[in-house]
Parts: C-alpha cells; structure tokens; sequence
C-alpha cells in the first residue's frame, strides 16, 4: 500500500504532467499554433500587390479564418478592385471569399476553397492580470508573438474590448490573442499607444459562424443594417438611463451620459491679461466603429462651453462670443462617402433661456439609414455671459439621435 | 468751320496747340511750329496744310517712322473731315480734335455740389485717412479681449495703415495709366473710402445675419459690395471723376475686382450648393449679437425636434 506522501506526489506529477493545467510559456504557445495563423491580405487586381496585409487565424471550420472587419473593409467597399488572399507561415497562398461580417465589433470571416488546418479552440478572457499572447504579422516582417497581460474588459467601450497591455503593430490586426493554455480568447484590433492595445472578446465570433452573406451586392446593406441596430440599441440604452448632472457656472448640464462615456475639463489656461473667463467641458465616447479608411461611425462627442466677462462691453464680448460659436463636423468623410449637411436654425426655449439652436444632418451615400448630425446651441440674450452647448454623433440613426438631442436640452437647468 | 486743335499726348499731361495759319509743320526741328521732342520723330515729321476747299490735310514728311494709325502706315495725303483723329508720330500720340468738341464736365472740387470735394483737397483725404484708421482700431479693439497692449495694438494698425497706403499708391498708378495725372489725395480718399465702407459692411453683415437667422442677407450684400458696388465706385473714380480712358479704365476695373468678386460668388455658390460642390462644411447661421433683436421668434423644443425633424432628416439630406 502506498504511503500518503507517494499518492501526493503522484498527483503533483499528474498535474504538472496535465496539458490543462500547464501554463504555457511564449515559445509553446508559438510552436503549437503557428501553423494556424495566417496572413490576411487585400490585393489590388490590377498591379498584383497587397494594399493591406492583416492577419486571421483557423476558426471553426478547416478552411475558414477569423479576422478583423477592418483588414477585409478595402475588399468590402470596392470588391472590383481588390481581391483577398491568405499567406500561410511557409509561403503557401491562395484566394479567399469573405463569408459574413459584424461591423460593430470589427470582426470577419473568410473562406479557402481548400483545407488551411485546424480550427482553434476559442473561450473566454482568463482573469484580469493573466498573461495574454498575442500573434500576427507586424508590419509584414513574418509571423510574430506578443506577450503581455489582460488588463480587464473596457466598460468604456461597450464591453466589446478587452485591454491588452502588450504590442500589436499594424499587420498583427485579426491574429488570434491566446490564453497561457494556448485557447484563443481574443482577436487582435488595434492600439493605442506603447503597449496599450485592445483585442475583441473571441465570443462574438460564433454569431458569426450562424450567418452567411447573401450576396456580395447586399454586404453594405448588411453592414448599415448592423451599425443601425447597434447604434439605435445604444442610444436607446443611453436615453433611457438616469443622467448624472454636473454643474457649469450657473447652468445644470448632463455629465457622462453613459459608461462608455468619458468627460474632462477643456477649460483652457487663464492668462492674466485676459478679460474674461471661459469653462469647459467636452465629453466623449470610445466605442466608435471603423467603417472605412475615412469613416469613423458611432462616435458620440459633446461640449459645454461657458464664457462671461464684466470688464468687456457687449459689442466686444460678442465679438468673442460669436468667434465660438462655430462648430463643426470633424470627419474625413468625402463626396463619395456623404451627402452635403443640411441644417435648420430656431430660436429655442431651453431652461427658460433662449438658445440659438441649429440642427444640421448628412446621409452616408452607400450605408442607408446611417448619418451623421451636429447640433449645436449658444445661448443669447445676455450681454455678458454666453453658453454653448455643441453635440457630434458620426454614423447614427437620425431620429434617435434627435431624441437624444431632446433629452439634453431638458435635461438643462439655469440656476439664476 | 472751327479750328482744329492737335493734342499732343504726354507722359507728363498733354500739349494743345491751336492751329490759326494755312500750314502747320510738326517735328523735332527747332524751327517748327509745333515741336515734339520725341527721338522716335523726325527733325521735320508732318504737316497740317488747308486745301482749296478750306478743310486741312496731314501729310507726311517723315520718311523713318513715319506716321501710323493703328498698324497702318500713312504716306499719302490724309483729309481731315472726320475728327476726332487719332495716329501716333514715331512714339508720340497725336489726336487732331476740333475745338467745337464738348468737353467732360468740370471735376468739382466745392462741396456745394455733392460729395466730390471729398476727392478733392488734401484736407478731406487726411480727414478721410483718419476716420478709416479710427474705424480700424475700434476694430481691433473689439477684436480683442484681453488687455490692450500698445505693443500689438500699433502692430495691428501699422498693418493697415501700410495696407491703405499701398492701396492708395497702387489705385494712384492706376489713375495715373488711364488719366495720365497724377492724383495723390483723390487716390487716398477713394481708398479710405472704401475700406470705411468695408468696416461698416463687417459690422452689419453679422447683424443681418442674426435679424433674419439666416446667412443670405450678409452674402447679398457682401455680393453686391464686390461685384456691382466697388466696381461701379472704381469706374466712376476713374472714368468721371478723373476723366480717364473709358476703355483703359474698364480694362483696369475688371482686372484688379475680378479675383475678389470670384471669391465671393464662390462662396455663395458653395453655400447654396449652386454647381452641387461637395463641402465637408455645415453651414448655417453661427452670428450671435448682443441686442437679442430677430425675426424669428422662440419656439420651444418640441417644436424644434418637429420642424427640424422635417427640414433635415437625413433623407432629404442624402443625394
């Protein structure tokens, strides 16, 4: 009979002996699945180079890869002029077919006509602090891995990001992030400055697998369609939630309006020969969605500025006052992407103020129901304060937003 | 019949010369009636004699340059019957005009008779000068927020002092091309005329733009300003008031407010999307002014989410 102290070592043998229980280090997790892991790139038809390179792994299926929306998204918009291809580890390559999209959370699957390996397992995020793996194609300087750490999923980002505190570098984007038992719990997105970087949660790619495009011809469509849903979900989420307010000078304002919403003073710095004295506040979120190379959809951004003055008369406060007053729309969006805007001004009793208010609209021209709408309001009728409150939504639906705007101006309180 | 008179175009003003005697030489030479100290122009270049009939010929005695209207040569005996006349003498300009011919009206320099003074006496141009340089620095000054400083508050008005000089100098030459004289304190006078007109315009484009809620009344008078009034004002300062040529003076006109005038009819054509030119620019009414007056009255935000609802939807926004 053996002795307790033999079956208790037994049994640690047994565990460090488990594939399961094994923490894998960079190297292994490396040698077990580069062959996986794939090069994704967009090809211009007519000179036969890559236009973007990306990277996308085995998923699912033996023949089918997991990568971001935004690798494939020069594909998406002009499919006469690109073509996909996969590049493997070794040099193998050959055409691939995209298959379905989920815009929102910028993920993609594409499709060989032949058997590219094994598919890899997928689950979930480990606990916060675990070391992660990232894998990809840096900069098309070969198949590369990251380590770094899970440092929590990204309330302010709609739970669809998971921070990574490693490097991704462009070309690592749609490579699979493992956990340290070499399951993929992520897919590789973006960054943001030295090792911040975000990965995508590995749950949303099973929806994925349960839809397959109709047709090439409706995938815009079918992109608008998502971005729609998603935005109207999320400004309906917004607008029905209780709002924080914060107090500028004399006005009530809403504060972050949402968890995905940040807030920070943009009060600019006092100089003393100023005569005057300017607040502000500017507010945004940081889940906007990459539609294309010059569209940036979901973006929520407002702004209360507060400017009052006793030294300066009317006349010269205005002078300053009206140079505010001049919001705009910040996009790259060109004539083949939007409509002109079209805007309408009123004079509008807010918090028993009169506010000079305009909305102004745009229609993307290949996404129907998404646009993009700036409203903006100064207050008048006060010879020596001024209050402007500006708001900036990219690819959204019209009329939610607009009740969205509704709410922000009954949410204002004047505190005489 | 009058008699003639031959004008003798100038760098420096034109000569008149009444011609009372049978034969009139006109050359170089010392001993003529009417001497042209041109190089280009002979020592003996042409004669003005009376035919039998009583009505003057010009005949040519230069055998270099001779005498050319336009690109052709004159060698035979011209009659004078159809005046005024025009030819150039080596690189002189002649005209034969006769005395009976209507001049433009006197330039009125009294201010008993409109504003013309204003362009007439060195006194109204300086006044002039200093209301424009006064009307600029309440400019600056509301302009500018914060504490004065003399340091940038001269910078900013050298700034427009020079520019006004620089203006007045180039509209002096310009003058100087289609009148042939020399008129420093008109020069200043329209200049700062102009620019007072221009400040006050930029005073009262934002207010009308507040009043109606609307950027179109500031644009009207903004487009009327550079394509009809300041290219009138200009004709006029040089065709009647300094009695230029009508045809230089036009020439002059068109060249120097033709890119200002582009510029601003550009502006309203992107605007109203006149040519569909794509902007990435929202447009609207951004005026704000400090005596609440307006047109349109406050609405509350129900009735705004309607109206804007319907006027900019996106779908009456999509091409």
């Amino acid at each position: 009979m053996p002795s307790y102290k033999s079956l208790l070592l037994l049994t640690l043998a047994w565990l460090l002996a488990s594939p399961q229980a094994m923490a894998l280090d960079s190297q292994a997790v490396f040698q077990r699945n580069e062959n996986a892991v794939y090069q994704v790139r967009v090809i211009n038809r007519e000179t036969g180079e890559k236009s973007t390179i990306g990277s996308g792994f085995i998923f699912d299926r033996p023949n089918r890869l997991a990568t971001n929306y935004h690798v494939v998204s020069r594909y998406i918009e002009k499919p006469d002029t690109y073509e996909l291809r996969y590049l493997a580890a070794g040099g193998a390559e050959g055409p691939l077919q995209l298959i379905s999209v989920d815009a929102v959370h910028d993920l993609a699957l594409v499709e060989s006509e032949h058997p590219l390996g094994i598919p890899l397992t997928t689950g979930a995020p480990p606990a916060k602090g675990a070391t992660l793996f990232a894998m990809g194609n840096p900069l098309d300087l070969g198949l590369t891995i990251a380590a770094g750490t899970n440092s929590g999923v990204l309330s302010q980002t709609d739970d669809s990001r998971i921070l990574f505190s490693g490097s991704l570098n462009p070309g690592m984007s749609g490579g699979p992030t493992f956990d340290d038992q070499g399951v993929v719990v992520g897919v590789n997105v973006s960054t943001a400055s030295n090792d911040i970087s975000f990965i995508v949660p590995a749950r949303y790619l099973q929806p994925l697998t349960a839809t397959r495009l109709a047709s090439p011809e409706s995938l815009l469509n079918e992109i608008a369609r998502q971005i729609h849903d998603y935005q109207v979900r999320y400004l309906q989420r917004i607008n029905t939630a209780a709002w924080p307010p914060t107090t500028l000078r004399r006005m009530q304002v809403p504060g972050a309006v949402s968890p995905t919403i940040r807030c920070w003073d943009a009060s600019p710095k006092v100089k003393p020969e100023q005569l005057y004295r300017r607040y502000s506040i500017s507010c945004k979120n940081e889940n906007d969605i990459y539609l294309t190379d010059r569209l940036e959809v979901g973006k929520i951004l407002y702004e209360y500025i507060w400017l009052e003055s006793e030294q300066l008369e009317a006349l010269r406060f205005y002078r300053l006052y009206r140079a505010l007053n001049s919001s705009q729309f910040s996009s790259e969006a060109s004539k083949d992407d939007v409509s002109r805007f079209k805007c309408d001004t009123q004079f509008v009793d807010v918090a028993g103020q009169n506010f000079k208010a305009t909305l102004c609209a745009r229609g993307y021209s290949n996404y129907p129901g998404l646009s993009d709408v700036l409203f903006s309001a100064a207050m008048v009728g006060n010879e020596h304060i001024g209050f402007i409150f500006n708001l900036d939504l990219s690819g959204t639906d019209f009329s939610t937003a607009q009740q969205l705007i509704v709410r922000f101006l009954r949410e204002m309180k004047w505190q005489p | 019949m009058a008699a003639l008179i031959v004008e003798i175009l100038g760098r420096h003003g034109h000569q008149y010369h009444k011609i009372d005697k049978p034969a009139v030489r006109v050359g170089r030479a010392l001993d003529n009636d009417i001497i042209l100290p041109d190089p280009a122009v002979s020592p003996y270049h042409f004669i003005l004699r009376q035919t039998a009939g009583g009505i003057y010929e010009l005949v040519s005695l230069a055998d270099e340059n001779g005498i050319r209207m336009g690109r052709q040569r004159i060698d035979r005996p011209l009659s004078l019957q159809q005046l005024p006349l025009q030819f150039d003498a080596g690189r002189t300009r002649v005209r034969i005009l006769d005395s009976a011919q209507p001049v433009e009206p006197t330039r009125l320099i009294s201010c008993r008779h409109g504003g013309a003074c204003l362009f007439g006496h060195w006194g109204w141009a300086l006044a002039l000068f200093a209301g424009m340089l006064m009307l600029s620095a309440f400019d600056n000054y509301l302009s500018t927020p914060r504490t004065l400083g003399w340091e940038s508050f001269w910078r900013d008005q050298l700034v427009i002092t020079m520019s006004a000089i620089g203006l007045s100098a180039g509209l002096l030459v310009v003058n100087r091309i289609t009148s042939h004289r020399w008129d420093y304190p008109s020069a200043l006078s329209f200049v700062s005329l102009m620019l007072i007109t221009a400040f006050v315009l930029d005073q009262f484009i934002p207010f009308a733009d507040y009043l109606f809620t609307s950027a179109l009344p500031g644009y009207l008078v903004s487009v009327t300003w550079f394509v009809l009034a300041l290219p009138f004002a200009l004709g006029w300062y040089l065709i009647s008031l300094n009695h230029g040529s009508t045809a230089t003076s036009i020439l002059m006109t068109i060249v120097l407010l033709t890119p200002a005038a582009y510029i601003q009819l550009k502006g309203v054509v992107t605007h109203y999307d006149l040519l569909d030119d794509f902007s990435k620019k929202a447009f609207y009414s951004q005026s704000l002014y400090p005596w609440d007056k307006r047109l349109k009255q406050t609405i509350s935000i129900d009735q705004f989410a309607q109206i804007s609802a319907h006027s900019v939807s996106p779908d009456m926004a999509k091409r």
